[in-house]
């Protein structure tokens, strides 16, 4: 990052296509910035009512010195809202307490496609706000040389005002207006050197800190509009089930507080003046279903299913080397079938919604993750143009990828539509966790061999699962440009989405972390058999490097104690060529103490993962006296410059109880096309008293900011099964570990997984 | 009519007694800062003060609290000045998401108004109730100790 004039041109991916920004008129008075999708390099100031400035629909300044900024990102605890504010206000020059911030309509012109996830929210704004903030800076600096007559190099902008040393001082506020009528070529817009930096790199507090210690913090289901009426679902107990016919509503109807019993496509709504006068009215329907085509599916016969698939089915992804003739020549080799299971996000905000379709307009405020996807989905429900529809994002009590999908808004407006008033729909915890969008799951064969030495020769990765970019792909029309008709985009993506499907596209979601890995072995594939399922299945915390992650660090673990090898020295050996990923591992081992005795009764487990575009390795130190416990979990990561070095280290801690939950707790089975559980009981989290030390490495970098919030995921759950391992020479490859854990301390052998 | 004291204010709804709290607060009242995580007290995302002890809102029928005072993380500030552990939440960074939070707050306030030097395990076994899907578990524990300090003769653990 030598030349901030390059950065700006050359560098700027989220930039390259949306390059012009455009300086809007504000309501009230102000100035607005907005970064279209057209070409033109060119940023022109506009008038904006009453007085003010909007240089940019990041920035608004209105002349009583009000700066406000757009976050364009879902706020669902990663920080986002506090990070971005510091990348504006480095460039802004304004301190961060002094900005105004408010979620982002949903604007595909102004935002382009706005989808919180992939661990994205960073790398994708990290120049495009801080141009949004520098722009309004330029802007604001020539109208005050202007109004001076003074050279434009006099003037600088220091903590929300412009200075000179002759002329004095204007606040924001005072020049915002004339700002509105100055332009400035993006070339001329110079982001300052990271040695400049004075908020960027700081562990500022976040700014929704206060609103969520007082409960003023207004999430999805703290939406009140007046008239608003509430409802539930009633969905198919059979997932894909259907309502034959309402056999009896007049019960339900006869409830106080009941304004209505509606069907919707997604099962039969209960419309009351509360939840719980809905709730309750709603269990005395009488209902008839079809159960549909998985009314004889259940978890024993998908087991059984995966390993014919892995058997027999799979398919080339990549290869290099003669795998086959290394696994037969070697001097030890190894086989290994690995299993994970469906699991649930289980944010802590049930699945909700607010929508109030009206003749004209459509206005809905909902906790989500695609607020571009939700405007088309509700365009497409209510038959109204984008410009006549209204997406307000509120606070999201969690994403995890679950509020990437819009299920829930479509049931808002279907109620909204059928009662003709405002309603807000408020999933259960059952309703939550049965009607999830589940994270896949995914059966491995390994087989692995070691020389003489003890160094792998040779590598194989049979994987089935379930394909999660068909998802995506069935979504494509959602997210198409208005000039391409969307139903051409539904025939497409449709299309796109059986390719997948028919493992006739290799599934980038179901192999990432697998074909890819990074281990120097000679003689190494990946091969994938798609499994045709009609389980739902969305994106969850890091995707499918959730899956891999953990089946590629244990069983790399497992070929350094086939070759008698430590398993971080064998990691080294293989990583010759990729610094970073040597660059967290030798700091999660230092910083747990890897090479010196644990303390007495502790072992030690080691992993690391790639992904999102960041490293990042954990070691975990655990006893077994007495049941599992882990004690330490140190986690490093190497995303790039750190923005917010606590937020990274709050992912880190999050990330790791996220992955803890799973690798020890969590499954969901389907028993006859119905999801077995329902609420925290059967589909835990771990709690405080076994909740580990979390102590985060950041691993410095002078590298453009990458991808955080996923990262802690991958690497846990392996980490455990190794020291696991090492504990009790028991190698665990089912997830969740609790289960056979528990065997094994008794004393038992758990039974494995044969193909 | 169920009548019960509100932070601090008499108050009076009309809604059959079987209501849950957690509903009559949310939806009668108004009052939307104490949260609806499970709805059987398994999440602790609806922990509000009843006579000063915590208790989950989501399974307390309304006419149980007849009489009683009741406390909502609304009413945890008082005269305008953040609760101690409000200002140590905010200090250490503590929410994520954020929606739990209130509830963990209800807990450990009421934690340390009866223990107010609570040792390690009696901060874990009171906030095991309260579930966080963010993973702020250990921020919680330093907030508390921010202004709960460990007992004199308390025995931290290894």
């Amino acid at each position: 990052m030598s030349d901030a004039r390059d950065e700006t041109s050359a560098e700027t991916p989220g930039l390259s296509r949306r390059s012009f920004l455009q300086i809007a008129a504000v309501a009230g008075g102000g100035l607005a910035v907005g970064f279209l999708v057209q070409g033109c390099r060119h940023v022109r100031g506009t008038q904006a009512l009453g007085g003010g400035f909007s240089p940019n629909a990041w920035v608004r300044i209105t002349a009583d010195d009000q700066v406000r900024f757009f976050v364009d990102n879902a706020e669902m605890g990663q920080g986002v809202a506090t990070s971005h504010v510091q990348l504006l206000c480095e460039e802004l020059e304004i301190a961060p307490q002094r900005v105004l911030v408010e979620f982002a309509p949903a604007d595909l012109h102004s935002f382009g496609v706005q989808l919180t996830g992939g661990s994205t929210s960073t790398t994708s704004r990290f120049d495009v706000v801080r141009t949004a903030g520098a722009t309004a800076r330029e802007l604001m600096r020539r109208a005050a040389a202007r109004r001076w007559g003074v050279p434009l190099a006099e003037v600088r902008a220091v903590d929300g005002a412009l200075l000179h040393d002759a002329r004095g001082s204007l606040r924001y506020g005072e020049v915002a207006e004339a700002a509105a009528s100055e332009s400035v070529h993006l070339g001329e817009v110079r982001l300052k050197e990271p040695k400049d930096w004075r908020v960027i790199g700081q562990p500022m507090r976040r700014i929704d800190g206060p609103a969520k210690a007082d409960g003023s913090a207004r999430f999805g289901l703290d939406v009140r509009v007046p008239g608003q009426l509430t409802a539930v679902v009633v969905r198919p107990p059979v997932l894909h089930g259907r309502l034959v016919r309402i056999v009896d509503a007049s019960k339900a109807r006869a409830q106080a507080g009941v304004v209505d019993v509606v069907a919707i496509p997604q099962g039969v709504a209960v419309v009351a003046d509360s939840y719980w006068r809905a709730r309750k009215a709603a269990a005395l329907l009488e209902l008839e279903w079809d159960a549909g085509k998985l009314a004889s599916f259940s978890s024993s016969r998908l087991h059984e299913t995966q390993k014919v698939l892995v058997r027999e089915q799979a398919r080339h992804v990549s290869s290099r080397g003669d795998v086959d003739a290394a696994l037969a020549t070697a001097a030890k080799r190894l086989r290994a079938v690995y299993e994970v299971p469906y699991l649930a996000h289980a944010t802590m905000e049930p699945m909700n919604a607010t929508a109030h379709v009206e003749d004209e307009r459509c206005r809905v405020w909902v906790p989500t993750q695609s607020p571009t996807i939700t405007k088309e989905v509700v365009a497409r429900l209510t038959g109204l143009p984008h410009d006549k529809i209204d997406v307000t994002t509120t606070f999201l009590g969690g994403g995890f990828g679950r509020r990437g999908a819009a299920d829930f808004v479509a049931e808002a407006v279907e109620i909204s539509k059928a009662v003709r008033a405002p309603v807000q729909v408020v999933w259960s915890r059952e309703d939550d966790i049965r009607h999830g969008q589940f994270r896949p799951a995914s059966m491995a064969l390994l087989e692995g061999a070691v020389d003489e030495r003890g160094l792998p020769v040779a590598w194989s990765h049979r994987l089935t699962g379930q394909s999660i970019a068909s998802a995506f792909a069935n979504m494509l029309g959602m997210v198409a440009p208005e000039l391409i008709p969307s139903s051409a985009m539904d025939l497409l993506g449709g299309a796109i989405g059986k390719l997948f499907v028919d493992g006739k596209i290799v599934d980038p979601l179901a192999v990432e972390g697998a074909g890819d890995h990074p281990y120097a072995i000679a003689s190494s594939r990946t091969e994938l058999a798609m499994m045709p399922s009609d389980i739902p299945v969305f994106p969850w915390r890091s995707v499918g490097h959730s899956i891999n992650g953990f089946v590629v660090e244990s069983f790399v673990d497992e070929l350094a104690h086939l070759g008698g090898r430590d398993p971080l020295e064998l990691r080294r050996a293989l990583l010759a060529e990729h610094p970073r990923h040597r660059g967290v591992l030798d700091a999660a081992a230092k910083a747990i103490g890897w090479g010196t005795p644990p303390p007495a009764g502790r072992f030690r487990g080691i992993a690391q993962h790639h992904c999102f575009g960041s490293w990042c390795a954990e070691a975990v130190e655990i006893s077994v006296d007495g049941g599992l416990r882990v004690h330490r979990v140190v986690c490093a990561i190497d995303c790039g410059r750190a923005v917010n070095p606590d937020l990274i280290a709050a992912q880190m801690e999050g990330g790791v109880l996220y992955g803890l939950s799973a690798a020890l707790l969590q499954r969901i089975t389907i028993d006859k096309g119905r999801v077995v559980q329902g609420n925290f009981h059967d589909f835990p989290l771990v709690r405080m008293p076994d909740a580990p030390q979390v102590e985060t490495v950041i691993v410095r970098s002078d590298e453009r900011p990458t991808g955080v919030g996923e990262l802690a995921v991958p690497p846990l759950a392996p980490a455990l099964a190794n020291a696991f391992f090492a504990a009790t020479g028991v190698r665990l490859r089912r997830l969740p570990l609790g289960p056979d854990v528990a065997l094994v301390l008794e004393g038992k052998t758990p039974e494995a997984v044969t193909l | 009519m169920v009548r019960f004291t509100l932070n601090g204010t008499a108050c009076a709804i009309d809604v059959e007694p079987d209501m849950p709290l957690l509903w009559a607060l949310r939806d009668a009242l108004g009052l939307t800062g104490t949260k609806f995580g499970c709805g059987m007290a398994l999440c602790g995302a609806c922990t509000v003060h009843l006579d000063g002890k915590a208790v989950r809102s989501c399974v307390l029928p309304v006419a149980a609290v007849e009489g009683r005072a009741v406390t909502t993380i609304e009413g945890l500030a008082r005269d305008g000045t953040l609760h101690p552990l409000q200002q140590a939440w905010i200090d250490e960074n503590v929410a994520q998401c954020g929606y739990c939070q209130s509830g963990q707050l209800m807990s450990a306030a009421a934690l340390i108004a009866s223990s107010p030097t609570p040792t390690d395990d009696q901060i874990a076994q009171s906030m095991a109730g309260n579930l966080c899907r963010c993973g702020t578990y250990q921020r919680i524990r330093r907030a508390i100790r921010r202004v709960a300090p460990a007992p004199p003769d308390g025995k931290e653990e290894p």
